[in-house]
């Protein structure tokens, strides 16, 4: 799945689940630049370390394999720093 | 993670991309972009003067190729002598039909043309490679008809390095009187190449490969071949390519070709020792990773491996964030995230072949380049 796909595809699971997000793609050939307010941050090859904010792999987008545990794990993940964020 | 902001050495390992122009090739070519700057269609002293420099040119690369130097045109590029090769030659002989053989791991510039000739009413068979990239000639003999006209194989490929068997491919294709091109563009100043030899009728070089300027392409055209022009407006090159000659360039590429074939043998030996000192260097410390290509009909600077279930484009990112400048594939296709069309077209696992690298050697290249390089890829490789 190209990157493009995971974010249209994960914005529309995430509206479902009464979360509304915005995906950023970076380009880290260009800048590893995180926009002011990111909430999670997926990779596709191990790249960030001592982040503030959780980082999940995002390596099932590619292999094809594990994609439904992943967009699970990824709202779980954003439900959860709503949940921490309401209180 | 290993990652540098700056890195304790540079190692340029992607000479199969480019190569920086030999400082020998910039002082031949000055006096072409100052003092000697006529047009070599100039009937007037200064025309002359860049007239018998572009011929001198042409007659070096006739000698290399051990071709005619009438049987020498320069292009502006690589590509362009590969779309000249296929284009103009299948429009100048459709008369005698209209079917193009060639494989699924030419350079684009080949693939897009036939594409290209595709639209155009031409029909294009693909012949299989085997898992080293190898292009069997039984399987050109099946493929071949009575309305073949021209079989493009690429000399060796970009991007694992094998060697293709061109001269018992072409002769084939001799006997049935059919056009025979290769894209020579990798393994020329690299590898030995006499186009009777080969027994081809068209073959493409390029320069900046071989340490000379960008945008200077070679095409040997054997005489009697039916080739029409690509560009149009001028009768430069024979009539077969418009447009004023890049005399220092062209002069630049002579004078690169040269000083390539001059040290051919000794260099292939040093770069092949090099290389395989990288491979062992590679396959000692990590476990998982495997060569593309041929084992030993490969080109001497060329080393292509596959690492296990490792997105490669970090692996690249990492090793150029610590100064080792590699490659996932050709330079053509390297802004692309997906595995190369060479790389699917061997058949590659999909848990390799999204961690596939292209380490290309070259003249600068020293054992101690090689040791960084080495450590770095293995530590990286192992974290990733």
């Amino acid at each position: 799945m190209t990157m493009a796909r995971a974010g249209e595809q994960l914005s529309e699971r995430c509206q479902r689940a009464g979360i509304h997000i915005t995906v950023a793609y970076l380009d880290l050939w260009v800048s590893d630049f995180l926009p002011p307010g990111t909430d999670v941050v997926i990779e596709m090859f191990p790249y960030f370390k001592n982040l503030s904010i959780p980082v999940i792999s995002g390596r099932p987008f590619l292999s094809g394999m594990g994609e439904k545990e992943l967009f699970e794990s990824i709202i779980s993940t954003l439900l959860e720093i709503r949940s921490h964020d309401s209180n | 993670m290993t990652q540098t902001k700056h890195p304790r050495k540079t190692v340029y390992l992607d000479y199969a991309a480019t190569t920086p122009v030999d400082t020998r090739v910039i002082e031949a070519m000055r006096p072409y972009l100052d003092s000697m700057y006529g047009n070599p269609s100039s009937l007037h002293f200064a025309g002359r003067q860049a007239r018998r420099a572009l011929e001198r040119a042409r007659e070096t690369f006739a000698r290399g190729l051990n071709a005619q130097p009438n049987e020498v045109i320069f292009t502006g590029g690589g590509s362009e002598a590969d779309n000249q090769a296929l284009i103009s030659v299948a429009e100048a002989k459709q008369n005698q039909g209209k079917h193009i053989v060639t494989t699924p791991i030419e350079h684009h510039a080949v693939l897009a043309s036939c594409e290209y000739l595709e639209t155009r009413g031409f029909e294009v068979t693909y012949l299989p490679v085997d898992s080293e990239g190898l292009v069997h000639p039984e399987d050109l003999k099946r493929a071949l008809r009575p309305d073949t006209i021209l079989v493009s194989v690429m000399h060796a490929n970009n991007e694992i390095g094998t060697i293709e068997p061109i001269a018992e491919l072409a002769a084939l294709t001799r006997e049935r009187n059919i056009l025979f091109h290769t894209d020579a563009v990798q393994t020329g100043g690299i590898l030995r190449i006499d186009v009777q030899e080969l027994g081809v009728d068209l073959l493409t070089l390029s320069a900046h490969k071989f340490y000379g300027p960008k945008g200077i392409g070679v095409l040997f055209v054997r005489q009697g071949t039916k080739i029409r022009p690509l560009i149009h407006g001028g009768e430069q090159e024979h009539h077969l390519r418009a447009g004023t000659e890049n005399t220092a360039g062209i002069i630049g590429a002579a004078k690169a070709f040269e000083l390539a074939l001059e040290a051919q043998e000794q260099e292939a030996t040093r770069l092949i020792a090099l290389r395989d000192d990288l491979w062992r260097r590679i396959q000692s410390k990590v476990e998982n990773v495997r060569l593309n290509g041929h084992l030993t009909r490969r080109l001497p600077n060329n080393l292509n491996c596959s690492f296990y279930q490792t997105e490669a484009e970090g692996l690249l990112l990492h090793l150029s964030r610590n100064g080792v400048a590699a490659s996932m594939g050709s330079a053509c296709t390297s802004q692309s995230i997906e595995p190369s069309h060479v790389i699917q077209a061997i058949g590659t696992l999909p848990e390799w072949k999204r961690g596939t690298l292209r380490f290309s050697l070259g003249r600068f290249t020293t054992a101690d380049d090689i040791a960084y390089a080495g450590e770095m890829i293995t530590q990286l490789a192992t974290e990733l």
